[in-house]
């Protein structure tokens, strides 16, 4: 294509700048779309949770709610508080959302489907939260005033901590595959559910959990979602902000969700990795890859409405206390596991099935519990009537 | 050539972190001078090693910089903690007005 | 013709500069540790100009995320809130001007008479595996004693905040 087009006599900066370009605004408008449905998705999975029905009147099953809240937002009036540190207050917006869409350079959409393989993708992917924790406390000071610079301030401690053990989560899986770029990431794992990151070895596996746990302290959900503690800060440190510049916040919160879950399900769940036979249809990976990104957004959904919310000192005693030696410990053992399994190869061939039944078990045990719980919550329902 | 612009700029940093470190009353002003000199320092070692690189190991000059913002990272702990601590015995960080060398 | 790189090379110049000028001239000292982010941002831009992918993203993961975001915290730790507008006096402003444009003038000078060896530029890819291997082999010795250093570092840290407390 740039041949072409520079055949036709365009400069050649003109055409990748033009390329460029494009593939930025498909990035983004697809995010948009993304985080919008999120919003959807999450009110009326919320919903069901607390029986109720949740947004169900702009279009089909309210699926277009979230174009009907952002003409909402965009007629408010833009109030800039006064006192405000005009020009913190303003630039806050923009670096919350370079931030979260940031990591979309990087993230893979499917098999071999990306914007940019960059050789150290995963390390960009976590180094690149500077921005969106310097954006945080821009709002936080800029807005002067209390709840935001106490909201703001939690979040940078927050975010900084956790950065933590999310990166030392993820260094067992880059030990594993030998890689730091997303798509090297994902080519080392297999298709089947034995052949994943999370499921190689037990190490992995507490290396995958310790990850999602920081990841969503990361993300400011629930339950860490302290920042934002609607009964102690009113909104933390977007409290200010109306209009199209609280649209921009919440844009990127829920992008924020899509970065976790894609991140996630490349890393550690196998990506859009296909079997052999399906591997011409490449647009199955997408839909494979979205799937499973999905999944893990309805799993950090689903913990937001179960559980409560930590205090601030309980917060930071689980990243400094726990999630850090926990990952050392799954870091070293799994240094040592590539060693052993240097030498008798047959290991890697036992743990990942042996580490996907253990899954599958307490998956099992999950589901006889709830259906225990059903019977329960049915006996006395009967009983009452 | 290129090698002389990245040169320039480091030593226009490297003044600007002069001039800070000099100029300020605050403690944590003369912090960010120190760091915008070592960073100019770590441009001047990165761009050296890029352009004039030294035989058989062209990466010695992105060593150097990473043990720079790794020794950044060690100095501006202990230095802001010693601020703090300052702070707490005088209640205000102006280098200046730090008259009393009793605590 | 210019290239890419140096187009880019003027941009990050000018993002460098433009918020250097602010970190040193603004009486706004949290305007300062703001406008050191950008600072920092725009180095690791010349990083990956220079072919440091690696050092790059260090940069942003450790200065602009680490160091810049405890300068934050430190500036609003220390009374700095009450008062933003001056808390970031200068003194002897016009003779540290004075020298700091004799300094950078010498520097030039130095810069312009000097000849540097002949260069010979060669892409070098990705460099995450050199810089692992050389710190893990040639320089083991100084990556260890900067990991005691560090460890040093936090632990006399916690204990000069904590000096205070007990007492």
């Amino acid at each position: 294509m740039e041949a072409f087009a520079v055949s036709l006599g365009v400069h050649i900066y003109l055409v990748k700048a033009i390329i460029m370009f494009i593939i930025a605004a498909l990035s983004v408008t697809f995010m948009a779309v993304i985080s919008g449905l999120t919003t959807w998705f999450e009110r009326r999975i919320a919903g069901r949770m607390q029986s109720r029905i949740g947004p169900n009147r702009v279009g089909p099953q309210g699926l277009l709610q979230f174009v009907a809240d952002a003409v909402k937002l965009f007629m408010k009036e833009d109030l800039i508080p006064k006192g405000a540190d005009r020009l913190l207050f303003k630039m806050s917006p923009y670096l919350c959302m370079i931030g979260v869409f940031a990591p979309f350079v990087v993230l893979p959409w499917g098999m071999g489907i990306i914007a940019a393989d960059l050789n150290v993708g995963v390390l960009y992917l976590i180094s690149i939260t500077a921005l969106v924790v310097v954006g945080t406390l821009m709002a936080g000071w800029g807005s002067n005033n209390k709840w935001s610079l106490l909201g703001g301030m939690r979040s940078a401690a927050q975010i900084v901590s956790y950065e933590i053990p999310v990166a030392m989560g993820l260094l067992p899986s880059i030990l594993f595959a030998g890689s730091l770029s997303m798509i090297g990431l994902m080519n080392a794992q297999g298709w089947a559910p034995w052949q994943w990151s999370a499921f190689q070895n037990p190490f992995t596996m507490i290396a995958f959990l310790i990850f999602f746990t920081g990841s969503l302290a990361e993300g400011n959900r629930v339950p860490f979602d302290l920042p934002e503690a609607e009964s102690e800060l009113v909104s933390g440190f977007n409290t200010e902000y109306s209009g199209f510049r609280f649209a921009v916040y919440f844009l990127a919160e829920w992008a924020n969700l899509y970065v976790i879950g894609a991140l996630t399900t490349a890393v550690f769940l196998g990506g859009g990795n296909l079997p052999e036979a399906l591997q011409p249809y490449w647009y199955l990976s997408i839909f494979l890859f979205l799937l499973k990104t999905f999944f893990i957004m309805f799993v950090i959904i689903w913990l937001r409405w179960t559980l409560p919310r930590f205090r601030i000192d309980q917060l930071m005693d689980l990243s400094w206390k726990y999630l850090l030696p926990l990952s050392f410990i799954a870091f070293f053992g799994q240094a040592v596991y590539m060693l052993i399994d240097h030498q008798f190869p047959v290991i890697d061939m036992v743990t990942g099935p042996i580490m996907f039944l253990i899954f599958l078990l307490v998956l099992l045990k999950f589901f006889y519990r709830v259906a225990i719980n059903f019977r329960e919550q049915n006996k006395t329902v009967n009983t009452r009537a | 050539m290129i090698l002389d612009g990245y040169l320039v700029a480091s030593a226009a940093l490297f003044t600007l972190g002069v001039v800070l470190f000099l100029s300020k009353k605050n403690a944590i002003a003369i912090l960010m001078g120190v760091e915008l000199i070592l960073n100019a320092s770590a441009i001047n070692f990165v761009a050296f090693g890029k352009f004039t690189p030294s035989q058989g190991s062209p990466f010695d000059g992105q060593i150097f910089a990473i043990f720079i913002i790794l020794l950044a990272a060690a100095e501006a702990v202990v230095a802001l903690a010693i601020v703090l601590a300052a702070y707490k015995e005088y209640k205000h960080i102006m280098v200046d007005q730090y008259t009393k060398l009793r605590g | 013709m210019i290239g890419i790189p140096e187009i880019f090379f003027y941009i990050f110049c000018a993002l460098i500069f433009g918020s250097s000028l602010l970190v040193v001239f603004s009486y706004n000292l949290l305007r300062s540790a703001f406008a050191l982010f950008f600072v920092l941002f725009g180095i690791a831009g010349f990083y990956v100009l220079l072919g440091g992918d690696f050092l790059a993203v260090i940069q942003i993961m450790v200065y602009a995320g680490g160091i810049n975001i405890l300068l934050i915290f430190g500036t609003m730790m220390t009374g700095s809130i009450s008062q933003p507008e001056t808390s970031n006096p200068s003194f002897q402003g016009i003779l540290t001007l004075i020298g700091g444009g004799g300094l950078l003038l010498i520097l030039l000078i130095i810069l312009n008479h000097t000849t540097w060896p002949s260069q010979s530029l060669i892409d070098h890819g990705p460099t995450t595996k050199q810089i692992g291997q050389l710190l893990l082999r040639n320089y083991i010795l100084p990556f260890e004693v900067i990991s005691f250093l560090l460890v040093a570092a936090m632990v006399g840290a916690i204990v000069l905040i904590n000096k205070g407390e007990r007492s």
